[in-house]
C-alpha cells in the first residue's frame, strides 16, 4: 500500500518535470536535468527551468505532506472528519496576520526567516483560540461548529481583502501567498517546512496510543490513564504551527488537509503509523498534482488554490451528507 | 483502619465552583463485594463514580483506593488500579482488537489474547469480532465490547455507570455472570443503575442518592418499593 502510494506520488513527480507553462521539449528537459546533475551549475536556461521545477516539486511534497499531516490532526482533534484548516480560518489566520505584519512593519521583514513563521503562527493560533471557544460553546454539533469555521474563515478573507485594497502597494509581496501556491518556491521555503515536518512527524509517530485512545473519546482515554486535554492541545498546536508553516512557504491552500485523511482511509481502515504515512503521501500527491494542473492547463498560470477547490468542493458535499447521516 | 479497597471519607462532589451536587459521602467497599448506587435521575450518581475515578477532584473529603489517596495517584498506576465503564457510546473507527488493546494498558493486543487469558465467560456473541469496528455494530454489541475491555484492563476497583444500558435480556443475565466473576476474584465493583433485577439480585450494598447525600438503605423488597415510588 505505502509502496503503491509512493510509486504513485513518484509517477506525479516525474510527470510534474516534464510539463509546465515554459513550453520546455522533454529533450530539453532531460538535458536540463542532466547539466544539473554533472556539474550542478546553472547555466543553461532549460538548467535553471529544470532547476526551479524541481524546488517546485520538492515545496509541493513538503506542502502537501505537512497539511495531509495537519488535516489529520485538526479532524482527529475536533473528532470530525470535516475540520481543515483553510475551512475552519486557520490559514485565513495566518494569511491575515503575515499582511498585517507587512503592513505596517518594516518593509523588509515578510522575508526574513523568523517573521515568517512567527507572523503566521501567531495569526493561526489567534484563530485556534476562537475555534476552542466556539467548539466548546456548540458541544458536538459537528456541522454547526464547521459553518462557524467556515464564517470565521470568510470574516478573515474579508479583513485581509480590505488591507489588500486599501494599501494595493503591499500586494507586492504579499498576493503572491494567496496567489500563486507553489510559485514562491525557494530555498528558505523548502527550510520552512522541512523543519516543521522534521519536528512534528516523530511527536505524532510516538504518539499513536494516545491519539487513537483519544478517538475512541474522552471517558475512554482518561479511564486507560491519557492526559485528553494535553493530547488534544498537543494535536491542535501542531496541526495549527504545520498549517502556519504552509502558508509561510505557499499561501493559502486549501483542500489538502481535508481530503489526505479521507484519501488514506480508502486503502487501510485502522488509525495507525500506516494511516498517517498515507495521509502525508495523499497529501503530496494532491498538492503535486494540482500545482501540475494549475501550470499546465492554460497560458498563464491558475492559483493552486483554486485548482483544488474546484476538484474540492464537490466532495466536501458529498462528505458533507454522508457526516451528516452518520451524525 | 480498614482493610477496604476503596474508601470514600465525607467526600462531596460537584463540578466547578458551583455549590457540590451531594456532600458528607462516606463508604467503603472490601475486595469482593459489589454495591449499587441509585437514585432519582440527575441526583449525581455518575458524579460519584467520575469523581471516584478521578476524572474530578473531589470538592470535600478524600477518596481512597489501597489506603491512597486517588489524587495522589499518578495517572498511568490510577488506569491500573480503578477502570471506568462510561454510560456514553463511542462512535469511532477503531477494531474491538484496538479496545482491547488500549483498555489492557498494553497487557494484551487482542480479542484472542484476552479469551486466552483469565476472563469471565459471557458475550460469546462479540468475541469472534477481534478485527470488527465499533462503529459498524450496535449500541448493544459495542457496550459488551467496552465491558470487556473493562475486564482487559485488569483493575482491583470496576466502575460501572449504567452498565445494563443497551444490553438486551440475556445479556443482562450475563453481566450479572461478569460482576459475579470480577468479585470472585477479590475485585471491588461499584456501580450506578435503574435496573431492578440487578437491584435485586446483585449488590452487597445498596446506596441511595438523593436529598443531596448519600444514604445507605437495606436490601429488601421494600426499598425496592421506595425506589419505585420515587421516594
Amino acid at each position: 500500500m505505502l509502496i503503491g502510494t509512493t510509486v504513485v506520488l513518484i509517477a506525479v513527480m516525474c510527470a510534474s518535470i516534464f510539463f509546465g507553462s515554459s513550453g520546455l521539449r522533454p529533450g530539453e528537459v532531460l538535458k536540463g536535468l542532466r547539466t544539473l546533475a554533472q556539474s550542478g551549475s546553472k547555466s543553461s536556461p532549460a538548467a535553471q527551468i529544470v532547476m526551479l521545477r524541481l524546488l517546485r516539486i520538492g515545496l509541493g511534497v513538503l506542502v502537501g505532506a505537512s497539511l495531509g499531516l495537519s488535516g489529520f490532526l485538526l479532524q482527529t482533534a475536533f473528532r470530525n472528519p470535516l475540520a481543515d484548516s483553510y475551512l475552519l480560518g486557520v490559514s485565513g489566520g495566518a494569511q491575515l496576520s503575515v499582511t498585517l505584519v507587512a503592513l505596517f512593519g518594516i518593509s523588509g521583514a515578510v522575508g526574513i526567516m523568523p517573521v515568517m513563521v512567527i507572523a503566521p503562527l501567531a495569526g493561526a493560533l489567534g484563530v485556534l483560540v476562537l475555534l476552542l471557544m466556539i467548539s466548546k460553546r456548540l458541544g458536538h454539533d459537528l456541522l454547526a461548529f464547521l459553518l462557524s469555521g467556515l464564517a470565521l474563515s470568510y470574516m478573515l478573507n474579508a479583513m485581509y481583502s480590505i488591507l489588500v485594497s486599501a494599501r494595493p502597494n503591499i500586494l507586492s509581496h504579499s498576493v503572491f501567498w494567496s496567489w500563486m501556491g507553489l510559485n514562491r518556491a525557494s530555498g528558505s521555503a523548502v527550510t520552512v517546512v522541512a523543519a516543521g515536518l522534521v519536528i512534528a512527524v516523530p511527536i505524532v509517530m510516538t504518539h499513536m496510543r494516545p491519539l487513537r485512545a483519544y478517538l475512541v473519546g474522552d471517558d475512554f482515554a482518561t479511564n486507560v490513564g491519557v492526559n485528553v486535554r494535553r493530547t488534544r492541545l498537543g494535536m491542535l498546536f501542531v496541526s495549527v504551527a504545520l498549517a502556519a508553516t504552509d502558508v509561510a512557504a505557499s499561501g493559502v491552500v486549501g483542500f489538502a488537509g481535508l481530503f489526505s485523511p479521507h484519501l488514506a482511509r480508502l486503502l487501510t481502515r485502522h488509525t495507525d503509523r500506516t494511516f498517517v504515512m498515507l495521509t502525508m503521501l495523499m497529501g503530496a500527491i494532491l498538492v503535486v498534482f494540482g500545482d501540475l494542473l494549475a501550470r499546465s492547463v492554460s497560458l498563464s498560470e491558475i492559483p493552486l488554490n483554486t485548482v483544488l477547490s474546484l476538484f474540492g468542493a464537490p466532495y466536501m458535499i458529498w462528505l458533507a451528507t454522508k457526516t451528516r447521516r452518520a451524525v | 483502619m480498614t482493610n477496604a479497597l476503596l474508601s470514600l471519607r465525607d467526600v462531596a462532589v460537584g463540578y466547578g465552583r458551583a455549590r457540590p451536587i451531594l456532600t458528607g459521602i462516606s463508604f467503603d467497599v472490601q475486595p469482593g463485594e459489589a454495591v449499587a448506587l441509585v437514585g432519582r435521575n440527575g441526583t449525581g450518581k455518575s458524579t460519584i463514580l467520575r469523581t471516584i475515578r478521578g476524572f474530578l477532584p473531589p470538592m470535600a473529603g478524600e477518596v481512597s483506593v489501597k489506603g491512597k489517596s486517588v489524587a495522589s495517584i499518578e495517572s498511568q498506576r490510577l488506569a491500573a488500579l480503578v477502570g471506568f465503564l462510561s454510560p456514553a457510546i463511542p462512535q469511532s473507527h477503531i477494531t474491538v482488537d484496538e479496545v482491547i488493546e488500549l483498555s489492557s494498558l498494553g497487557r494484551l493486543r487482542t480479542m484472542d489474547e484476552l479469551v486466552a487469558s483469565d476472563h469471565p465467560e459471557v458475550f460469546s456473541e462479540v468475541v469472534g469480532f477481534g478485527s470488527r469496528f465499533l462503529d459498524e455494530m450496535s449500541s448493544g454489541q459495542q457496550r459488551k465490547v467496552m465491558l470487556l475491555g473493562l475486564v482487559a484492563q485488569w483493575t482491583d476497583v470496576l466502575l460501572m455507570d449504567e452498565p445494563e444500558l443497551h444490553l438486551d435480556l440475556p445479556s443482562l443475565r450475563e453481566l450479572h455472570g461478569l460482576i459475579t466473576w470480577a468479585t470472585s476474584r477479590g475485585k471491588s465493583v461499584v456501580l450506578s443503575t435503574h435496573n431492578l433485577e440487578t437491584i435485586r439480585l446483585l449488590p452487597n450494598r445498596l446506596y441511595v442518592v438523593g436529598g443531596g447525600t448519600v444514604r445507605e438503605a437495606p436490601r429488601t423488597e421494600a426499598t425496592v418499593q421506595r425506589l419505585l415510588e420515587g421516594d
